[in-house]
C-alpha cells in the first residue's frame, strides 16, 4: 500500500518507506530516486511561541515563568562526518533539542531535511512538550534533525549517517532520557538503525526509539494513529456541535500518512468528502467524492494527478472550497495571510503541524471559525508511540484493537478537557489547549522545584 | 486680615463674596520664617492653615529611624492646606509641618471655627463640608495605596514559583 503522496512530511515519508520495506520494494525507489521530497514553509520558534505567549497572557503568569517554560533545557549541536560512497568526505550538521522534561523523558521525532536548523528544531521540540502534556502521556518534548537532502544519499550513506548521528548523541538519549521517533524523511528502517546502533553502545534496548518496524519491536496501530486520532477528535467535535457526520462536508489537504488514513476513516463513517489533494493536484465534487476509489488509486504509489473522477482544481482552491470542515494534513503555514480571507470552512482540524499561521489564526478566530489545534488534532501519533514504548518496556505486545481503544480514550479525554476549559473561560480551542498543557507542565515544574 | 486678601486666596473660592467677607473677620494672616514649625506632630490641633505662598515640608516620625518626608506642599501645586484634620477632630497632629522658606498663610483658628459651628453659621458648615470632601478624596486614595501595599507585602518573600503554583492551584485549577 505505498502511497506516493508528495510532499513527504512527518509521517508521510515514514509510511511510504514502512510499507515499502514490508513489501520488499526498494526504499531507494521513493526516497532516493530523485522524486521531490519537499517540505512546508519553515516553522519558526517565534510562531510557536506566539500561541504559547497568547496562552501565557491569558493566564497572566510573570515573564520569569514564561522564560522558564519557553527555553529549551538543552540544545545539542553536532557535526557528523560521513564518507560518501565515492570516497569523499562530507560533514553534516545535526541537532537534538530537549525542550522540557518536567513530566517525563524527552520525546520527539528526528527529521532529515535540507532546511533543518536549530530554530526550527527548537520550535518543534516545544510543540512536543505541549502535545505530550495535553494528552497526558508521561513525556517531555524534544525534536532532532540532520541538515541533509536525503535525495543525495544512497541507502548505505543514509545508514552510515544515521549510525554516526547516534554515536554523536547517544549520551543524551535513552529509554528513560530521550526517545526519538520518525519524522520528515525518516522511517521505520531509520529507527531500526538507531535502535541497533544504540544497543551496540549500551546493550539491547528497543525502548530507546519508537516507530520501529513491526518485525523489530514496532507497535500495531502506529502507522494509522495520527489520522485515526484526528478522526476521533472530529467525531467528538461534530457531536458537540450537534452535527451529523453524514451531513457534514470535508476537504482533506494532503494524502500522505495522516491525510490518507483520515480520509479512509472519515469515508468509513459516511462523511461527505468533497475535496482531496496531494502535491500533484486536487479534485472536488460538491456531491461527495468516492473516497475509497481515490485511496485505492493513490495507494499503489500513484499520484492523484492520474485520477479521472471529480473536478480537477488547484491545491490553493481546495483550501477555499465551500465546505464544513477543512483538514490540513500535509505541510505547515498553508493557511496564511494570503488566503485567510477566502477560507469558507466553519471548522479547521489541524492534522498537520502548524498549518495555520498566527495572523491567519487571529483572523479566523475573529470570524468565528473553530480551529482544533495541532497539539490536539495530530497527537495520535505520539500517543501510540507511547504505547510502543510501554510495550517495549514490558516486553509485551498489544493487538491493534487495544491500541485503538486506548488511543480513543486518551485523545477524546484531551479534546473534552480543552472544550470544557474553552467554554468555561471563553477561549478559543488553541489557547485552551495551550493553557491546559502549560498548567500540566507548570504543576510538574513547581512540584520538582527550581534550585 | 482684610477681606480683599481673603478673596484672593484660591482655596476660599467655593465661598461667596459675602461669606469670604465673613471669614475675613475670623482668620489670621501669618508669616512663618524658614525652618519654623507650623504644626508639631503630637501637638494640640491649632486650626486650618491655608498656604498663600512659599513651601512647607510634611514629616512623620518613624520610631528608630530618621523622619520620613511625606510631602512638600505649596499653593502652586494645588495642595494649599494643612491642619484640616485637626480643625474637625480632636486628634493630635499626625505629622510635623515646617516652612522650607518664608511661608505666608491664612489661619482659621480651631476655637473660632468651633464657635461658628456652635453658632450655626452656614459659612462654617460650608467650610466643614468642603474639607470633608477633600478628606473623602484623600481616604479613597489611601484605600488604593493600602491595597497596593498589602499586595506588595504578600508578594514579599513569595518566589516566582510560589506565585505560579498559587495561580495554577487557584485561578487555573481545571
Amino acid at each position: 500500500m505505498p502511497r506516493n503522496a508528495w510532499p513527504l512530511t512527518g509521517w508521510d515519508s515514514f509510511t511510504v518507506l514502512w510499507n515499502i520495506s514490508f513489501r520488499g520494494v526498494a526504499c531507494e525507489r521513493i526516497i532516493f530516486s530523485g522524486l521531490r521530497c519537499e517540505r512546508g514553509d519553515r516553522l519558526s520558534f517565534e510562531d510557536t511561541n506566539y500561541f504559547f505567549g497568547r496562552a501565557m497572557d491569558v493566564m497572566d503568569v510573570g515573564g520569569n515563568i514564561e522564560d522558564l517554560l519557553v527555553t529549551p533545557n538543552r540544545s545539542v549541536s553536532v557535526k557528523i562526518p560521513l564518507e560518501m560512497d565515492d570516497g569523499h568526505i562530507r560533514v553534516f550538521e545535526g541537532y537534538r533539542v530537549q525542550h522540557n522534561n518536567a513530566r517525563g523523558p524527552f520525546k520527539g521525532g528526528l527529521r532529515f531535511a535540507a532546511e533543518v536548523d536549530l530554530d526550527e528544531v527548537q520550535s518543534l521540540a516545544s510543540l512536543m512538550t505541549w502535545k505530550t502534556a495535553l494528552t497526558q502521556i508521561p513525556y517531555g518534548g524534544a525534536k532532532g534533525g540532520v541538515t541533509v537532502d536525503v535525495r543525495e544519499l544512497s541507502k548505505g550513506e543514509l545508514e552510515r549517517l544515521t549510525r554516526r548521528f547516534v554515536n554523536r548523541i547517544h549520551e543524551f538519549i535513552g529509554p528513560q532520557t530521550d526517545i526519538p521517533a520518525p519524522d520528515m524523511n525518516t522511517n521505520a528502517q531509520v529507527m531500526a538503525w538507531i535502535m541497533d546502533q544504540y544497543s551496540t553502545l549500551h546493550g539491547h534496548n528497543p525502548a530507546v526509539v519508537t516507530g520501529k518496524p513491526l518485525d523489530l519491536y514496532g507497535a500495531e496501530g502506529r502507522e494509522a494513529a495520527t489520522g485515526r486520532g484526528a478522526v476521533y477528535v472530529i467525531e467528538e467535535l461534530l457531536r458537540d456541535e450537534g452535527r451529523d457526520i453524514k451531513e457534514t462536508s470535508f476537504a482533506i489537504q494532503g494524502l500522505g500518512n495522516v491525510g490518507f488514513f483520515a480520509a479512509r476513516f472519515l469515508g468509513a463513517l459516511g462523511a461527505k468528502i468533497v475535496g482531496v489533494s496531494d502535491v500533484s493536484g486536487a479534485v472536488y465534487d460538491e456531491g461527495g467524492l468516492p473516497v475509497q476509489e481515490i485511496l485505492s488509486h493513490v495507494s499503489g504509489g500513484g499520484l492523484l494527478e492520474g485520477y479521472t473522477g471529480g473536478n480537477a482544481i488547484s491545491n490553493d482552491e481546495l483550501l477555499t472550497l465551500p465546505m464544513d470542515v477543512l483538514v490540513p494534513a500535509a505541510i505547515g503555514n498553508v493557511i496564511n495571510e494570503s488566503n485567510m480571507r477566502e477560507i469558507r470552512a466553519s471548522y479547521i482540524v489541524e492534522a498537520a503541524n502548524s498549518p495555520v499561521t498566527p495572523k491567519a489564526d487571529e483572523h479566523l478566530k475573529e470570524k468565528g471559525v473553530i480551529i482544533v489545534p495541532d497539539i490536539l488534532a495530530n497527537a495520535g501519533g505520539v500517543i501510540v508511540s507511547y504505547f510502543e514504548w510501554v510495550q517495549n518496556l514490558q516486553n509485551f505486545s498489544w493487538k491493534e484493537k487495544q491500541a485503538n481503544t486506548e488511543l480513543h480514550a486518551k485523545i477524546t479525554e484531551a479534546y473534552h478537557e480543552v472544550r470544557k476549559l474553552a467554554k468555561r473561560r471563553g477561549l478559543d480551542l488553541r489557547t485552551a489547549a495551550f493553557v491546559l498543557a502549560i498548567g500540566k507542565v507548570g504543576k510538574a515544574t513547581v512540584l520538582r522545584g527550581i534550585y | 486680615m482684610e477681606g480683599k486678601e481673603t478673596r484672593d486666596v484660591g482655596f476660599f473660592k467655593f465661598l461667596s463674596e459675602e461669606e469670604r467677607a465673613e471669614f475675613a473677620r475670623v482668620v489670621e494672616h501669618t508669616i512663618f520664617e524658614p525652618g519654623e514649625i507650623l504644626i508639631e506632630e503630637g501637638g494640640e490641633p491649632a486650626g486650618l492653615l491655608v498656604l498663600m505662598s512659599g513651601q512647607v515640608e510634611v514629616n512623620k516620625r518613624v520610631p528608630g529611624r530618621s523622619d520620613r518626608l511625606l510631602a512638600v506642599l505649596e499653593p502652586a501645586n494645588g495642595r494649599a492646606i494643612v491642619g484640616e484634620r485637626g480643625l474637625l477632630s480632636d486628634s493630635e497632629a499626625s505629622a510635623t509641618v515646617r516652612a522650607k522658606g518664608t511661608v505666608e498663610a491664612v489661619k482659621v483658628p480651631r476655637e473660632r471655627f468651633r464657635a461658628m459651628i456652635r453658632g450655626g453659621h452656614p459659612v462654617a458648615y460650608k467650610l466643614a463640608y468642603h474639607i470633608a470632601r477633600i478628606l473623602a478624596e484623600r481616604v479613597a486614595r489611601l484605600d488604593e495605596e493600602v491595597v497596593e501595599i498589602a499586595r506588595e507585602i504578600e508578594r514579599r518573600g513569595e518566589t516566582d514559583l510560589d506565585a505560579f503554583r498559587d495561580k495554577l492551584l487557584t485561578e487555573w485549577t481545571i
